[in-house]
C-alpha cells in the first residue's frame, strides 16, 4: 500500500473546505457522485446525500458529529447499483465496517465505491445535536476541535475504541492536529492516491504526531468500552436481569430498521411463525396468571442477538433509535465481543476474511 | 423398455455393498449374501481410515432417489429396496451361463430368531464355550452365541453352528423364547440370475501358522487387525491401548511390516499394498492417545495421491520410521518384549517394546474366490488382492458395471410406485472430457448401455498421453479402446476441442464445446465425466542432456535398434525424482514399474551392463511387487537415499556422473553413466482449470478431487460430475480403465432413468425473503445451490440431500426443508 499524507488548510472551517475539496473530486470528473452527511429539505440533522454537482456541496457537513441514519446502508445501495462509476461515500469507521460486512454477504460490492473515512471522535445523538446547534451554529467545526463537546457525544461513540478507520481508500486526520488550521489526508489505496492528487493539498510543513493523542483517546474509550461490557455482561449473565432491560420494549422494531446489517428482505420477525397464537399466550397467562401481549418480543431479540453476535459493527444506531431507551447496542456490542473473540473475527475488518459460520467446515459431501 | 436384471452377490463387505447398491440404484435386482449373520465385511471391525481419520461408510448410500434406501449408520447394516440381503447363506453351485445362471444357494439356519431377540444377553451369561473371537482377531473370546458386529441393528445376536455343543443353556434363560436349537437346517434355494459377482474379500495370513515374531507365544505381539480393535471404543478394551499379557497401558509400540507380504521364504512374492498406511493410520491415532510408535519398515508405501502428505504429517507429530526388518524378538523381564534389529551392517539394537503389532496382508498362495473361472461370474478386485477402500469400491463399481452390461439395454422407469416424490427430467446423455484410457472406458461402457455420449479431446487423436509412455502391450489395448469407441455409433467425437462454458443443474448441464476456430456446439447432457488425464513431467531446462532423459522416455528408448547395439556399461535410475516432496508431494505410481521392466529389457541386450537404482521407496504394490523381486534377480543394484542428501547429477559434455551416498557401504559413491533415466513423476493436465469451469475442487499440484477420498473416490462432489483416471490421481492403466467405468456407473444412476426422482426431503427457497447473500451457497456441502437469474438462489434438486445446512444458516428462513407426502 502506498500511503501517501498531505494537508489540507482549513481557514477556522475544516467542513466547508473539505467540502469544497470533495468538489474538486466532481468538477474533474473522478468521481460521478459523491455520498457524503449533508443538509437538505430544511432539516438541520445530517443526512446522507448524494451530490452530484461542485456548487451543490456548500449544503454538505462531511465530518458532521452526528447522523441521522446509518450511511451504511446508503453506501451499499449504491454499491449494488452502480457499475462502471465511482462514487466517493464519506462514511465514518463504523459506517465503513457495515459496508465491507455488507459485501461480504452479497449485499454490496465495493468495486465502485471510494471510500473517504475519518478518525472518529463520536457523533452526538440527534435529538442534543439539535439543540446544541440552535445555541452555536458552528457546532460541527467546533465540535472537532473541543474535547468537552466530544464527551457529549453517544455513549456509544465514548465507549468505542475503533475510531480509525479500516479498509478506505481515503483516511482524514483529525486527532492531535490543529484543525482549524488544517487537518491530514492521506491516500490509504492507489485509488486514494489518484484521488488526494485532485483535491490541490499541501506537502507537510510542520511534522505532527497525532500518537499521543490517540493513544490518549484510545485508553480513554478503551477504558470506557470495558466498563461498559463489564456492566453489560453481568447483564447477559442473569437471564431476569435481561428481560427487565428489554422489558420496555414496545416492539415497534426500530433497532431492526436502524440497522445496517440487518439486510433480510423481510425480516424473519415479521412473519406469521413469530405471531404468537392467541391460545398460547393464554395458556401461558393460565400458568402465571398473567402474560405480557404481543408475545414474542423476546424471541424477537434472542434472534437478532444470534445475528448480531458475530456481525455488529458497533455504530450504537439501535440504542439512538430506540423510543424507550434500551442499551441494545450495548447488548449487542457485549456479546459480539464475546462471540468475536472466540471467533477472532472482527466484523468489517476486511472484506476477504470469510464469515466465521463458513469457516466451520466438515467434509460432510463434499 | 425392458425388464431389469438379477444379480448375485457374494459377500457382504463394502465391495459386495457397493456393487449391490450400484445395480440397485439403476433399477436392478440383487440378492446380497454373507456367510456372517450381518452386512459390512471386515470393516465393522475398522472403525477409522486414513487419510482423514474418520469413518464415512454412509456415503456409499445412494444420493440420488435417496429414498428407496434406509438412511443410518452402515455398521448397522444395509438396506434398499432392490436389494434381499440374505445372511448365512453360501453359493454352493453356478450353472448356465452369462445371462442366464442357475444359481445354487445354501443358507443355514440362524437359530436366533432377529424377530425376538433383544440382544439382552443373558444368554452370553451362561453359553459354556469360549473361543477366539475372529472380529477382533483372537485379541479377545467370544462364546458360540455372540454378538456378530459391534454396532450392528438390531442387536440380534448369532449362534455359531461349528462351535455350539446344543447344551441348551442359552435357550433356558432366553426370556422371549428367541432361540432355537435342534438339528441344524439347512435351505437351498435357486436363483436364476445374469450375472454373480464374487466380492468375498482375501484371505489374511496368519502369522502363527509361520511362527513369526512369536505370535501365539507372546501374548504381547498382536496382529494388526486386532490392534484396530483396541483402538476402537466398541473393542475390547474399550479404546484403551493395553498389553494383553498383563493389562497395563502400552506406551512404546513397534509395527513390523509385511509380515507374510514380499517374503520369498513363504513364497510371498506380492505386496499387499494397505498394510503401510495402516500402519501410519494406526501409528498416528496411537500417539493421540498417548502411545509412542516406531514403524519398522522395508519401503514406506505411500503410492496414493495424499499419502505421502499423510506421512509427512505422522512424521512430524513424532512417529518414529526405522528401515529395516527386525530379526528376532523375546520375552523382557517385567513385562513387554525386546526386539532386535539391525538398521546398518554391523550395528545391532535391541529395544524394548510394550506392544509389537504385525502388519499382515493377504496370506501367500490366495488364488481368489471360488467359481471364479466360471463365464458369468465376475470378481471384485477386492478379492483378487488386497486393496485399499477406495481402489475396492471403484472395483466394485467398475465389475457391476460388466455386470449390468450382460442385462443388456438399460432399465427404464418403473411406473406408478408407492414414494409420493417428484420426479426432474434427465438427458440422457454424458459428456466426456478426455479421450485417454479412463475416457473411453467410461464412453464404451455408458454407449454400451445405450446412453449416447460425446467425448471432448483437445488432442488430435484417441488414447491421450499414455499411448506415449507405456509399454507394447499397454498401447495396443488402448489402440483397442479407440477404435471400439470410433466406431459406436452412440459415441460422438469431438476432437481438437475443449469445454468452454458450463451451466445448469444436476441432469441438465449445457456446455459449449469450442475446436480451435473458437467454434462448436451447446452440448445439452445429464452428466458430465471428467477423465482429462495428465502428461509426464518435463525435465528442467538444466538437465538437457542426450544421456539423461525420464524413465518413460528411457524404457521406450531401449526399442531403439541404435541403443541396443550401443555399449552400456552402467545405467542410473534415480527414482522420486523431485517428487514426493516439495512442490510435487506425491507417488506418482509408474515410475517404479517402469524402470524396473526396463531392466528386463536391458539385460537382454546388456546382460553384463551395471544397472543402478538410487530410490527413496520402491513402489511396487500388489503382484508388482515380482518386478522389484526379478530386477534383484537380474543383478540390479539398489541405493536408498533420503531426500536431504539426493544423489547429484554431474553433467559434462560427453558423459554423466551421478554421485551418491551409500549407507550400506557407508561411504560416497560415483557412477560413470552411459544412460540415466529419472523417475520425474506424471502430473495432472488441465486440472485447474476444468475445477474453475465445473466448479469443483482441485487440490494444490492439479489434481481434481474427489467427495470423499475412500467412499466416493470418482465422485466430484457436485452431483453430475464424476472424475477419473489420472486426472484425479496418478493411475496404472487397468486402474485408470476401471475408474473410468466406475465413474459410467456413477453417471449411469443418473442419465438410466429419463425421469429421475427427487428426494422426499429437500430445500426450497422462497424467493421473495432470499436476499441473495450467498451463506447458503457457500455453506452447501452438495453444490446445490446456485444464484438464480430471478433474484433469488435456486436448488439443484437432484443434487439436494436435504440436510439443511442452508436452513440453518438462513438468517430470515428463506431457505426451508420441504418433505413431499408422509
Amino acid at each position: 500500500m502506498d500511503k501517501s499524507f498531505a494537508f489540507l488548510k482549513t481557514n477556522n472551517q475544516p467542513n466547508r473546505i473539505l467540502s469544497r475539496a470533495l468538489g474538486k473530486l466532481l468538477d474533474k470528473g473522478l468521481v460521478s457522485a459523491v455520498m457524503a452527511p449533508g443538509i437538505t429539505n430544511g432539516s438541520d440533522l445530517p443526512m446522507p446525500v448524494l451530490f452530484t454537482r461542485d456548487e451543490a456541496m456548500e449544503s454538505c457537513i462531511p465530518l458532521a458529529p452526528a447522523a441521522g441514519v446509518s450511511a451504511a446502508v446508503q453506501a451499499a445501495r449504491i454499491g449494488r447499483k452502480v457499475k462502471d462509476k465511482r462514487v466517493a461515500v464519506v462514511l465514518k469507521p463504523c459506517e465503513v465496517r457495515g459496508v465491507i460486512e455488507l459485501a461480504k454477504l452479497n449485499q454490496t460490492s465495493l468495486e465502485s465505491l471510494a471510500i473517504i473515512s475519518m478518525e472518529c471522535p463520536g457523533r452526538m445523538e440527534n435529538d442534543a445535536y439539535l439543540a446544541k446547534l440552535s445555541a452555536s451554529p458552528d457546532l460541527p467545526d467546533l465540535y472537532l476541535n473541543d474535547s468537552s463537546l466530544q464527551d457529549q457525544a453517544s455513549s456509544t461513540c465514548l465507549s468505542c475504541d475503533a475510531f480509525e478507520p479500516q479498509g478506505a481508500d481515503i483516511t482524514i486526520h483529525l486527532f492531535g492536529l490543529p484543525v482549524m488550521e488544517h487537518i491530514g489526508i492521506s491516500g490509504m489505496t492507489a485509488i486514494g492516491n489518484e484521488l488526494i492528487e485532485a483535491m490541490d493539498l499541501e506537502k507537510p510543513g510542520a511534522a505532527y504526531d497525532q500518537r499521543e493523542a490517540m493513544a490518549r483517546l484510545r485508553e480513554k474509550r478503551g477504558r470506557a468500552k470495558e466498563e461498559l461490557f463489564q456492566k453489560t455482561g453481568e447483564i447477559l449473565k442473569n437471564p431476569d436481569q435481561y428481560l427487565e432491560v428489554l422489558g420496555n420494549c414496545l416492539g415497534c422494531f426500530n433497532c431492526r430498521t436502524a440497522c445496517p446489517l440487518c439486510y433480510c428482505r423481510e425480516c424473519v420477525c415479521a412473519r406469521e411463525s413469530f405471531d404468537r397464537d392467541l391460545d398460547d399466550v393464554s395458556n401461558r397467562a393460565k400458568k402465571t396468571g398473567q402474560a405480557r401481549m404481543p408475545a414474542g418480543l423476546s424471541m424477537f431479540h434472542m434472534t437478532r442477538m444470534v445475528h448480531m453476535s458475530h456481525a455488529c459493527v458497533g455504530c450504537g444506531q439501535c440504542s439512538s433509535y430506540c423510543p424507550s431507551k434500551i442499551p441494545v447496542a450495548d447488548l449487542f456490542r457485549t456479546m459480539g465481543q464475546q462471540v468475536q473473540n472466540t471467533l477472532d473475527y472482527s466484523p468489517g475488518r476486511d472484506p476477504e476474511e470469510p464469515i466465521p459460520y463458513l469457516r466451520f467446515k466438515t467434509e460432510a459431501g463434499s | 423398455m425392458s425388464k431389469p436384471g438379477r444379480f448375485v452377490v457374494a459377500g457382504a463387505g463394502i465391495s459386495g455393498v457397493r456393487a449391490s447398491l450400484d445395480l440397485a440404484e439403476t433399477g436392478h435386482e440383487v440378492v446380497l449374501l454373507d456367510t456372517a449373520p450381518v452386512s459390512g465385511g471386515i470393516l465393522l471391525a475398522l472403525d477409522r481410515q486414513f487419510p482423514n481419520d474418520h469413518c464415512g461408510m454412509c456415503r456409499m448410500l445412494p444420493m440420488l432417489d435417496r429414498d428407496q434406501s434406509k438412511y443410518f449408520c452402515m455398521r448397522l447394516g444395509m438396506f434398499h429396496k432392490n436389494v434381499t440381503f440374505m445372511p448365512n447363506t453360501e453359493i454352493k453351485e453356478i450353472g448356465g451361463g452369462p445371462g442366464d445362471l442357475k444359481v445354487l444357494l445354501q443358507s443355514w439356519s440362524a437359530k436366533v430368531d432377529p424377530d425376538l431377540c433383544n440382544g439382552c444377553g443373558d444368554c452370553l451369561e451362561v453359553c459354556p464355550v469360549s473361543l477366539p473371537d475372529d472380529l477382533a482377531d483372537s485379541l479377545s473370546l467370544r462364546k458360540a452365541i455372540f454378538k456378530p458386529g459391534p454396532n450392528t441393528s438390531p442387536s440380534t445376536l448369532a449362534i455359531d453352528p461349528d462351535s455350539c455343543i446344543l447344551c441348551g443353556k442359552c435357550k433356558e434363560v432366553c426370556q422371549t423364547g428367541a432361540i432355537t436349537l435342534g438339528p441344524d437346517y439347512e435351505q437351498t434355494l435357486e436363483e436364476k440370475v445374469t450375472a454373480v459377482i464374487m466380492a468375498t474379500g482375501v484371505e489374511y495370513f496368519d502369522p502363527g501358522d509361520a511362527s513369526m515374531y512369536g505370535y501365539g507365544k507372546y501374548a504381547d505381539v498382536i496382529t494388526s487387525l486386532a490392534f484396530e480393535r483396541m483402538l476402537s471404543s466398541s473393542g475390547p478394551t474399550q479404546g484403551r491401548i493395553l498389553r494383553p499379557s498383563d493389562g497395563a497401558p502400552a506406551e512404546n509400540i513397534a509395527w513390523i511390516q509385511c509380515v507374510g507380504s514380499r517374503n520369498l521364504r513363504l513364497g510371498a512374492d506380492h505386496c499387499s499394498g494397505a498394510c503401510c498406511m495402516f500402519a501410519l493410520k494406526q501409528a498416528g491415532l496411537s500417539m493421540e492417545k498417548g502411545s509412542r510408535p516406531t514403524i519398522f519398515y522395508m519401503d514406506m508405501r505411500t503410492f496414493g495421491r495424499d499419502w505421502q502428505k499423510y506421512l509427512d504429517r505422522a512424521s512430524s507429530s513424532g512417529l518414529r520410521l526405522v528401515r529395516c526388518r527386525p530379526h528376532s524378538l523375546e520375552a523382557r523381564n517385567g513385562g513387554g518384549l525386546m526386539l532386535s534389529y539391525s538398521p546398518v551392517p554391523g550395528e545391532l539394537i535391541d529395544e524394548h517394546f510394550d506392544l509389537v503389532v504385525l502388519s499382515v496382508g493377504r496370506a501367500p498362495g490366495w488364488k481368489g474366490p471360488d467359481f471364479s473361472d466360471q463365464d458369468g461370474v465376475l470378481v471384485t478386485g477386492g478379492s483378487k488382492r488386497l486393496l485399499d477402500i477406495s481402489r475396492s469400491l471403484v472395483s466394485a463399481s467398475s465389475v457391476s458395471f460388466r455386470a449390468a452390461m450382460i442385462s443388456g439395454s438399460p432399465v427404464q422407469a418403473e411406473q406408478g410406485d408407492s414414494i409420493t416424490s417428484q420426479r426432474v427430467k434427465v438427458k440422457s446423455k454424458v459428456l466426456v472430457v478426455g479421450g485417454g484410457p479412463a475416457g473411453l472406458s467410461a464412453s464404451l461402457a455408458l454407449a454400451g448401455q445405450g446412453i449416447s455420449v460425446v467425448i471432448v479431446e483437445k488432442n488430435d487423436f484417441l488414447g491421450g498421453n499414455v499411448s506415449q509412455i507405456s509399454d507394447a502391450e499397454a498401447r495396443e489395448r488402448i489402440r483397442e479402446l479407440v477404435r471400439d469407441a470410433e466406431k459406436n455409433q452412440d459415441i460422438e467425437i469431438l476432437l481438437k476441442s475443449r469445454p468452454m462454458e458450463f451451466s445448469g443443474t444436476t441432469g441438465n448441464f449445457q456446455t459449449h464445446v469450442l475446436d480451435q476456430q473458437n467454434k462448436g456446439p451447446i452440448i445439452e447432457h445429464g452428466a458430465v465425466i471428467l477423465a482429462s488425464g495428465g502428461s509426464q513431467s518435463t525435465l528442467p531446462a538444466s538437465l538437457v542432456h542426450p544421456k539423461v532423459m525420464t524413465v518413460f522416455d528411457l524404457h521406450r528408448r531401449l526399442d531403439d535398434p541404435e541403443i541396443k547395439e550401443k555399449d552400456l556399461n552402467c545405467l542410473v535410475f534415480i527414482q522420486c525424482f523431485e517428487t514426493r516432496t516439495k512442490e510435487k508431494n506425491y507417488c506418482s505410481r509408474l515410475c517404479c514399474p517402469t524402470a524396473l521392466r526396463s531392466v528386463e529389457k536391458i539385460r537382454s541386450t546388456h546382460p553384463e551392463s551395471r544397472i543402478i537404482f538410487f530410490y527413496r521407496d520402491i513402489m511396487t504394490p500388489g503382484d508388482l511387487e515380482h518386478l522389484y523381486t526379478r530386477a534383484r534377480e537380474l543383478g540390479a543394484i539398489f541405493i536408498p537415499y533420503q531426500t536431504d542428501i539426493p544423489p547429484k547429477l554431474i553433467l559434462e559434455k560427453e558423459q554423466v556422473v551421478v554421485e551418491g551416498f551409500d549407507p550400506y557401504l557407508g561411504e560416497e559413491v560415483k557412477f560413470k553413466a552411459d544412460l540415466v533415466g529419472l523417475g520425474s513423476g506424471l502430473g495432472p493436465g488441465s486440472g485447474h482449470e476444468l475445477a474453475e469451469l465445473f466448479g469443483i475442487r482441485v487440490d494444490r499440484e492439479g489434481f481434481l478431487i474427489e467427495a470423499d477420498p475412500k467412499w466416493r473416490p470418482v465422485d466430484s462432489g457436485r452431483e453430475g460430475i464424476f472424475i477419473c483416471g489420472l486426472a484425479r490421481n496418478p493411475v496404472s492403466l487397468d486402474e485408470a480403465v476401471d475408474e473410468g467405468r466406475a465413474a459410467a456407473q456413477r453417471a449411469m444412476r443418473l442419465v438410466y432413468n429419463p425421469q429421475a426422482r427427487m428426494s422426499v426431503s429437500t430445500a426450497r427457497i422462497r424467493p421473495a425473503l432470499c436476499s441473495m447473500c450467498g451463506l447458503c451457497w457457500t455453506v452447501c456441502p452438495y453444490f446445490a445451490r446456485y444464484p438464480g437469474s430471478k433474484g433469488a438462489m435456486e436448488v439443484d434438486p437432484l443434487a439436494c440431500q436435504g440436510c439443511g445446512a442452508c436452513v440453518a444458516i438462513c438468517p430470515n428462513h428463506a431457505s426451508v426443508l420441504e418433505v413431499q407426502g408422509d
